[in-house]
């Protein structure tokens, strides 16, 4: 756990530029933004879930962007045969500990949304972002493995998003994203439909990655 | 010590290793052969990149996967962002060297291959010489059960090749080094052990001495003239001389005495490769 805590902040550390432009963007624009529209929907008494769609119109992005700096150590070098012999273990907990990292980005978002509207609704929206950008993460680090290119693995999940957010919305198999339903109005069914899905990506990453070459 | 035991590896109907055996000791040793011999296979399963279709390695008593492996392979980049610290820092994280032996871990490896001065540098400001011979000081990090280098001299000049042979040659090694190459040169004067390889069989094993005899009374060297008349079977090794030329060959035929030549470690190995010559 040591060392790959330190493999995450080596990399920051070293590559401060590409890691922090994101962060400002999401402080200094995207939040802005989002307290007004908290503002405009307590004030005009809209639906609270036109706001939490921005979450999941945004931070998925902004996680698999993270995902990808870091998996291209990895996987889109040079050395990467070098660097898969030097460390051969399963790097599906590096995800975990990025999912980690990437609270500290979320915590003035969950601030605020405590602020403005009720426990319950917040606190099931959020848990179910964090699980969108867990199935996210999980599916770009199997395609990665898959396809011994964390930028093929990109690609194919921003149309996965871009399919899914904007067109067609209302597929449910396959779909993680919710975004014409809201959360309180979702089944026990969405969960388990995607958890099975999820082991099976995992599973198949895990496998993959200890003979990708 | 390394046991590797009947291992088989296969490209769907192409076979890259076919039944290799072999005991890596505390040498090193020279796995020559031509393209597409298996060298690279075999490197890559020792390594753990890739599995074997049939057959075991074992380090000491264990899993090969428990071994610490020091690997260059044929193709070795860098992240042209760091310095040659931050490069080799980032490697003993990955090998899980802890933190207080890094700096004296990193300092002793680029000592060995000449790069210290170069501690400080922006890798992209390293020559291809540079960035190999740093490639080579990484797999000494984190004291490793055994060293694979993968065309260790590809892309070097001529000076950075002996400095690679210096480094090979300048000490005892506690563990195997096993050198693939399909440059004798590179092996001859450095390795204790050499290993040829052809079409996926090992077909010799012994001392770099011992290989030159299997050339032994096949070696000769013909004048330009004498060359062109022969019409039987032969391995032409090299051209030398610039204003007369001489024809060194190998072949299975009885020629004039005054032709013949004492072998050299590459007539063996071309021998080996190449023979024999005789129609069969």
């Amino acid at each position: 756990m040591k060392y790959d805590l330190e493999l995450i902040i080596f990399d920051i550390k070293h590559r401060k530029i590409i890691y922090l432009i994101p962060v400002l963007f999401v402080l200094l624009i995207f939040f802005p933004f989002m307290m007004n529209q908290a503002e405009n929907i307590i004030l005009t008494g809209g639906d609270p879930f036109i706001y939490f769609q921005y979450f999941q119109k945004t931070f998925p992005l902004l996680m698999i962007y993270y995902l990808y700096l870091f998996f291209r150590n990895f996987l889109d070098n040079e050395s990467m045969e070098a660097i898969h012999v030097m460390n051969m273990k399963n790097k599906f907990i590096l995800i975990i500990y990025i999912l980690c990292f990437f609270q500290i980005i979320l915590i003035p978002f969950y601030v605020l949304s405590f602020i403005y509207f009720d426990f319950s609704l917040v606190l099931s929206e959020l848990l179910n972002l964090n699980f969108i950008l867990f199935f996210l993460s999980s599916l770009f680090y199997c395609l990665s493995y898959c396809f011994v290119s964390p930028i093929v693995a990109l690609g194919i999940i921003l149309l996965y998003c871009f399919v899914f957010i904007s067109l067609l919305p209302f597929i449910s198999y396959l779909n993680v994203f919710h975004i014409n339903e809201p959360i309180l109005g979702m089944t026990k069914e969405y969960y388990l439909k995607h958890i099975i899905e999820l082991i099976i990506i995992i599973f198949i990453g895990i496998k993959r990655q200890r003979h990708f070459l | 010590m390394i046991t590797i035991q009947n291992i088989k590896k296969s490209y769907k109907k192409n076979v890259a290793l076919d039944d290799v055996n072999m005991t890596l000791e505390n040498k090193v040793y020279g796995l020559l052969g031509p393209n597409g011999s298996g060298k690279t296979t075999l490197l890559r399963i020792i390594s753990g990149l890739l599995k074997a279709d049939h057959g075991s390695i074992v380090f000491q008593d264990k899993s090969i996967q428990e071994a610490s492996i020091g690997y260059l392979p044929q193709k070795f980049g860098v992240f042209k962002e760091l310095s040659v610290y931050e490069q080799l820092e980032y490697y003993c994280i990955l090998k899980k060297i802890p933190q207080l032996q890094r700096k004296e871990s990193i300092q002793e490896v680029l000592e060995s291959v000449n790069l210290e001065d170069m501690i400080n540098r922006h890798c992209k400001e390293l020559s291809g010489g540079m960035v190999r011979r740093l490639g080579i000081a990484q797999t000494f990090l984190g004291n490793p059960d055994i060293i694979l280098l993968d065309e260790p001299s590809a892309g070097l000049d001529v000076e950075e090749r002996l400095r690679f042979k210096r480094i090979l040659s300048a000490k005892d090694f506690p563990f195997p080094i096993v050198i693939s190459t399909h440059i004798v040169e590179d092996v001859e004067s450095t390795c204790d052990i050499l290993i040829v390889l052809k079409k996926g069989k090992i077909i010799y094993t012994g001392t770099p001495e011992d290989i030159l005899n299997h050339a032994r009374n096949h070696v000769y060297e013909l004048s330009e003239k004498d060359y062109h008349s022969i019409s039987f079977p032969h391995y032409l090794v090299k051209i030398s001389g610039e204003k007369q030329k001489n024809y060194r060959i190998l072949c299975d035929d009885i020629l004039n005495e005054s032709w013949k030549r004492e072998p050299e470690i590459e007539d063996g190995y071309m021998y080996l490769v190449k023979g024999p010559f005789h129609e069969v």
